[in-house]
């Protein structure tokens, strides 16, 4: 016998985890809720992996709930015939209504405590994140949605949320949102 | 269409041919059984479970038991939302404190037998296992063996590098 064969037949002598179907392994997996630890969970071996791509948009669900934020209610929403362009008009919207950042969390020191609530150390790497992020919940390849124009699309988003929140709110609808895009020289493409 | 039974008692077989004789009620916790039961109406044979054997049996009859007043989960019940929360209850969590080959064995029949909160029990006690540990570590505990080169390796970390706390 070969070596590969007595390793399997080691292995079918008990029952481990390895002898679970792949159901009941993404069963298992649901219930870890840490994002960093879900992609630890495709680093253990192939067939791990292949597991979390399958539930890379209940991944990214979790990912935007643990960075909780304005989306979160919007990301729960989308299913698969969801647009991207739907999708990332939803999250502005959502950024624009947003109302619970104001107070001394950012009074003190707004650049930061804003950053912080970001969860990230710039705005570049936030946009990535979410680039990211809405891949999975649409299920496709992050190549799928990250062409520069929806990287830019998804940049104004952020950008507009992160502006509307040091200028005070000054504009509180989606029209002026996009007079204050087209005055930042972005044109609004949604 | 059966007529509804007012039985008492079922009696189950394992797959190593015990008979293991429990309240109606009890066996009723796994929607297999219930199903049964009630296409068929009274039932005086043993009902074969034969995926499970008979320790394995006698503990999911446990669990049943200790849970049978439990409410069971409406059919629609949206699935995400049991899965919000790992937290184990305290009769569970010493219920589940078994090797890993009984662990997987429960999973499995709890599959098998259509018994969700059991199994929900089952996959959390083994999430909660996962938490915390490396992919290395994982490994070691489960005796996963790493199929993956190093380059392999490499570039899902890089694919991962976004969802990494800076």
């Amino acid at each position: 016998m070969d070596t590969e064969g007595a390793k399997m037949d080691r292995s079918l002598a008990t029952i481990s985890l390895l002898a679970l179907p792949n159901e009941l392994l993404e069963n298992i997996f649901i219930f870890i809720h840490t994002p960093k630890q879900f992609l630890d969970i495709a680093l253990v071996n192939k067939r791990f992996r292949a597991i979390v791509a399958t539930r890379s948009h209940y991944f990214a669900q979790q990912w935007m709930l643990m960075h909780q934020g304005p989306w979160t209610g919007v990301v729960l929403n989308v299913g698969k015939d969801t647009k991207l362009e739907t999708l990332i008009w939803n999250v502005t919207i959502a950024f624009w209504n947003r109302d619970n950042i104001t107070g001394s969390a950012i009074a003190d020191d707004r650049h930061k405590a804003l950053m912080e609530h970001m969860g990230c150390s710039s705005l570049r790497i936030k946009t990535e994140r979410f680039v990211h992020c809405f891949a999975r919940l649409l299920r496709v390849a992050p190549e799928g949605i990250a062409s520069a124009k929806d990287k830019v699309r998804i940049e104004h988003a952020m950008f507009a949320w992160y502006m509307m929140v040091e200028r005070d709110r000054l504009y509180s609808t989606s029209a002026e949102l996009g007079k204050f895009l087209q005055a930042l020289g972005k044109t609004p493409t949604w | 269409m059966a007529t509804p039974s007012t039985q008492a008692t079922v009696k189950l077989q394992s797959n190593d041919n015990v008979v293991i004789e429990v309240e109606r009620a009890i066996a009723e916790r796994s929607v297999l059984i219930k199903n049964m039961l009630e296409d068929c109406g009274e039932v005086t044979d043993a009902i074969p479970i034969s995926n499970v054997n008979e320790s394995i049996l006698r503990k999911v009859i446990e669990w049943c038991e200790h849970h049978k007043n439990d409410p069971v989960a409406a059919e629609n019940e949206n699935d995400d939302s049991r899965k919000k929360t790992t937290d184990i209850d305290e009769w569970d969590q010493k219920f589940m404190n078994v090797d890993q080959e009984m662990l997987f064995e429960i999973i499995l029949a709890a599959n098998f037998l259509d018994i969700k909160p059991l199994l929900d029990t089952g996959c959390k006690t083994v999430a909660n296992m996962i938490k915390g540990k490396s992919p290395e570590e994982i490994r070691k505990l489960f005796n996963i063996q790493n199929d993956f080169t190093p380059e392999e390796e490499e570039q899902i970390r890089r694919e991962n590098e976004w969802a990494e706390d800076r």
